[in-house]
């Protein structure tokens, strides 16, 4: 009963590090939205240099996500990027000049 | 003492809070590890947050 209990409560490498990276996002979200009312220039900056590095901790998790296999992302299809890529010409030359 | 309006205190003090969780928090998760190169990173992490902390402290002095 003991031993279950302790199994239910442990949290896999993979856990580890996707609670790892909800954490990442969370703080960056917070160094951003204070950056932003810093009246403090020096203060201002440290909170964007932090930002930073708190993307960078947010990056490094996330590739040793993917090294593990834990983290597979799909990619784009080369029509749609095309497709997207017109549109957004097409718009860009409808503006008035 | 410091130049800091109401709102940047309430930011550090907030920050400054999530920076010492972190720090524990890391060391915790890399003590539960036993893959070595996890184990290695999630330390890193935590000394870059106790450094973050250590940055922020400067703004109370």
């Amino acid at each position: 009963m003991i031993n279950m209990q302790q199994t239910q409560a442990t949290l896999s490498e993979k856990e580890i590090l996707q609670d790892s990276l909800l954490v990442q996002k969370h703080i960056t979200d917070s160094y951003n939205t204070f950056a932003g009312e810093c009246v403090n220039p020096q203060l201002r900056t440290t909170m964007l240099n932090i930002l930073s590095d708190e993307h960078c901790i947010q990056a490094d998790i996330f590739t040793n996500m993917q090294n593990h296999g834990w983290y597979t992302v799909e990619q784009a299809q080369q029509q749609k990027i095309q497709q997207t890529k017109q549109k957004m010409q097409n718009q860009q030359q409808q503006m008035p000049q | 003492m410091a130049n800091l309006t109401a709102k940047e205190l309430t930011a550090l003090e907030d920050q400054l809070n999530a920076e010492l969780t972190l720090v524990k928090k890391y060391k915790h998760m890399a003590s539960m590890c036993s893959d070595a190169q996890i184990q290695q990173c999630l330390n890193d992490i935590a000394q870059k947050h106790q450094q973050h902390f250590n940055t922020l402290m400067t703004f109370l002095q």
